[in-house]
């Protein structure tokens, strides 16, 4: 008679097997970065997808050339669930080394402690003059005036014109010194209705960007966080403004105008003119099939404003190996090889103002004579958008605001009004639960 | 061996085997499911951004969510009206479906098959289809009504319609899907006998309809009401999918409520607000539930 196995026996055999994958698990998370032969290993982490991650690869593999001590492990996850991921790594105890960091979360995750305060280190760092940076280009790297990242690189919005257009119209090039009254005198001038149902085929400009709060003088949040503004006659008129183009004038498209036509409406000649960044600059090199050209925003009563955008670059405060994380953070952000490669790469703008202007930027074959009323922009006009830990709501408040003018639903007065109540609750909320 | 009869500690080790073998799944259970459900109630009374520790905050969530937050109303506003129009089409017309299909003719099971097709595609899959369909100028459900006469409307770029376009979306998925199954199973397990008995009084078509097939299918029919309800107040991936970022827009018009809740959670990282929001909408789930056994169970036909 075969012996049966004893219960209490059979019972810790069966805990054990259902136990053995998840201590596999455990074992595979846990950290192995101490490499015998001495080589640090740092972990970073990029939303840059697809040809873009490959070109950060390239930068990341000049960085570990010059240093044969450091290898990088470079992480990608979706921009759109980016600041989530960076939480949960952080909460887990696995945060990146070095990561990038969305602007508007930046302020959230330096309250938070998933960012480096490197104010101290930044200023006794001789290495570094923070005057080469454009100007602003190091407040969207700070919170409470404590610096925790530092800029990889910034850009603006600006207008790009296609001149076939314009010549076609008659109409002048706009220039430098344009206003908001001459956006909408040329603007009337190059709508076109080609087989004359009323609605357009052609516009004047892309869709809205809410830049023009800035230029009118408006804000979403005051300087310290605890006013809001979007019922301000600043922002109302800024939004009565723009929504009078698409719903009064019909020189800029509605929402479902812009999807109707299908793909780039300026690439497609349906808008002679376009609000872009610079990184579309390669994309349109290629893509037209016309003469154009870029020259700043038109300036309303506070001037042609322009939001700093831009890419700041933190380390995480458990980093094990921190003196290595603030090298690859110095190369990327401020070393004139990195910043010249992303340049010739056709990656970004480097956040040096000197690189900027030097040949390896503006000198590039694909730029259009204009980029030199893009980098006076950059060194004149922008501004930083107040951003605090509460901002997610208030974005979405905003961003519901300016939709519901621009269908028409709501004035801008009513959108303000409604709109400013529910930005002043996330503040009060925001003070009641320590994120002011 | 002691044959048939076993000895008291054979019994013991066996229940001990026994529960061996059902450790993990209980484990699983315990860890992955009531764990959670029991933390979330807790956390429903905090506040808590994942990253610092939780503050004890009591109802605050719940007096903010009730007396206080706009957005909350809408997405609770926003999902009554999509369960309003989900629930009965989703049940009449995947049981209208269900008929026809039921019925005998030749090539059967090539309309069956094409009738299930939608409910094979991937939800993303169909919303994104669908985002172009409806497209006000160049999709073709308006370029048909175009060329009968009407201007079609907005669809998704209308906060008036963006509802609508995604309660279409939900009933094309639904029309020949798992409910239509579950109603062709139930008509093809009603006795032919009874149908032959009608006719044989000289019953008609909707008198044998009203009075042998529905309260014969009845008990499925509750089910997927039930059912029904359940997940048409999570409706959530429609949105996620056919709005930009998956906001919700235009203008919160298609904010329902767990895709509010996941803002609160993973935008807004409000882990304490989205569990109380969680605990609400199972309270309201519960009821709804609880009200459909009370006014339909007694109606129901168990054949």
């Amino acid at each position: 008679m075969p012996t049966q196995p004893d219960g209490a026996k059979a019972l810790l055999r069966m805990l054990l097997l259902a136990t053995l994958p998840a201590a596999a698990m455990l074992a595979a998370c846990s950290d192995s970065d101490a490499d015998a032969d001495g080589v640090t290993t740092l972990r970073m982490a990029t939303w840059a997808a697809d040809s873009g991650f490959e070109l950060e690869r390239r930068i990341i593999s000049s960085f570990e050339e010059a240093n044969p001590d450091i290898r990088i492990e470079l992480i990608y996850t979706p921009y759109d669930y980016y600041t989530e991921k960076l939480l949960t790594l952080s909460v887990s105890g696995a945060p990146p080394d070095v990561f990038w960091t969305i602007t508007e979360s930046l302020p959230y995750l330096a309250s938070r402690g998933v960012l480096e305060d490197l104010t101290d280190t930044v200023a006794a760092d001789p290495e570094i003059d923070e005057s080469l940076y454009f100007p602003n280009a190091l407040d969207i790297c700070t919170y409470k005036d404590r610096l925790y990242a530092l800029p990889r690189d910034v850009a603006c919005f600006f207008t790009v014109y296609n001149k076939d257009i314009f010549d076609e119209a008659g109409v002048p090039y706009p220039t430098p010194d344009w206003t908001w009254d001459d956006f909408l005198e040329t603007g009337k001038r190059l709508v076109l209705d080609e087989d004359g149902d009323g609605r357009n085929e052609r516009f004047a400009m892309t869709p809205y960007l809410m830049d023009v709060i800035y230029q009118n003088g408006g804000q979403i949040l005051g300087d310290d966080g605890t006013t809001a503004h979007l019922d301000s006659p600043e922002t109302t008129e800024a939004l009565a403004w723009w929504s009078d183009t698409i719903l009064a004038h019909g020189i800029c498209p509605k929402a479902q105008e812009q999807q109707g036509f299908g793909g780039d409406l300026f690439v497609t000649g349906r808008a002679a003119m376009t609000f872009q960044g610079p990184w579309m600059i390669g994309w349109y090199g290629e893509q037209c099939d016309f003469e154009w050209d870029i020259v700043g925003f038109p300036a309303g009563a506070a001037g042609p404003k322009a939001r700093l955008l831009g890419l700041p670059v933190g380390i995480s405060p458990r980093s094990e190996h921190p003196e290595e994380a603030y090298r690859l953070l110095k190369y990327l952000t401020y070393s004139e090889e990195a910043q010249t490669l992303q340049a010739e790469l056709g990656i970004a703008m480097p956040s040096r103002t000197d690189i900027a202007a030097s040949e390896a930027f503006s000198g590039q074959d694909i730029m259009p004579p204009g980029i030199v009323h893009f980098i006076d922009a950059m060194r004149n006009d922008t501004v930083v958008e107040n951003v605090f830990p509460f901002y997610a709501p208030v974005k979405k408040s905003y961003q519901s605001m300016m939709d519901t003018v621009n269908l028409g639903e709501m004035t801008p007065q009513e959108a303000g009004e409604h709109y400013q109540r529910q930005v002043l609750r996330e503040i009060a909320k925001a003070r009641k639960r320590g994120l002011l | 061996m002691n044959g048939v009869f076993r000895t008291g500690s054979a019994r013991r080790r066996e229940a001990l085997a026994c529960y061996g073998f059902i450790l993990p799944a209980i484990l699983f259970l315990l860890l992955m499911a009531i764990g959670p459900i029991v933390a979330s109630f807790v956390i429903s009374f905090t506040y808590w951004d994942v990253m610092t520790p939780p503050q004890w905050i009591g109802l605050e969530n719940y007096r903010e969510m009730f007396l206080e937050d706009d957005l909350f109303r809408r997405s609770l506003w926003n999902t009554l009206y999509f369960t309003a129009f989900v629930v009965p089409l989703g049940t009449v017309v995947p049981f209208l479906v269900a008929m026809l299909l039921n019925s005998k003719i030749r090539g059967m099971h090539i309309y069956r098959t094409c009738f299930y097709l939608p409910s094979i595609v991937p939800v993303v899959a169909g919303s994104v289809l669908w985002l172009w369909l409806l497209n006000p100028d160049l999709g073709l459900v308006n370029a048909a009504l175009g060329a009968v006469g009407i201007e079609g409307p907005l669809w998704m770029y209308s906060p008036r319609w963006s509802k609508m376009s995604i309660i279409l979306v939900t009933i094309w998925g639904m029309a020949g899907g798992p409910n239509m199954l579950i109603y062709l199973a139930g008509l093809q397990g009603v006795p032919r006998s009874l149908y032959e008995a009608a006719e044989i009084d000289g019953a008609r078509w909707f008198t044998r309809v009203w009075n042998i097939t529905i309260p014969m299918v009845s008990p499925y029919i509750l089910f997927t009401l039930v059912m029904g309800f359940i997940q048409a107040f999570q409706v959530f991936t429609q949105a996620y999918v056919m709005t930009p970022r998956g906001d919700g827009g235009p203008v919160d018009s298609t904010l329902f409520y767990v895709l509010y809740l996941y803002h609160k959670a993973f935008r807004q990282f409000e882990m304490g607000y989205a569990s109380a929001m969680a605990w609400v909408l199972f309270v309201i789930i519960l009821t709804i539930t609880a009200i459909q056994f009370k006014l339909l169970g007694k109606r129901i036909h168990y054949g």
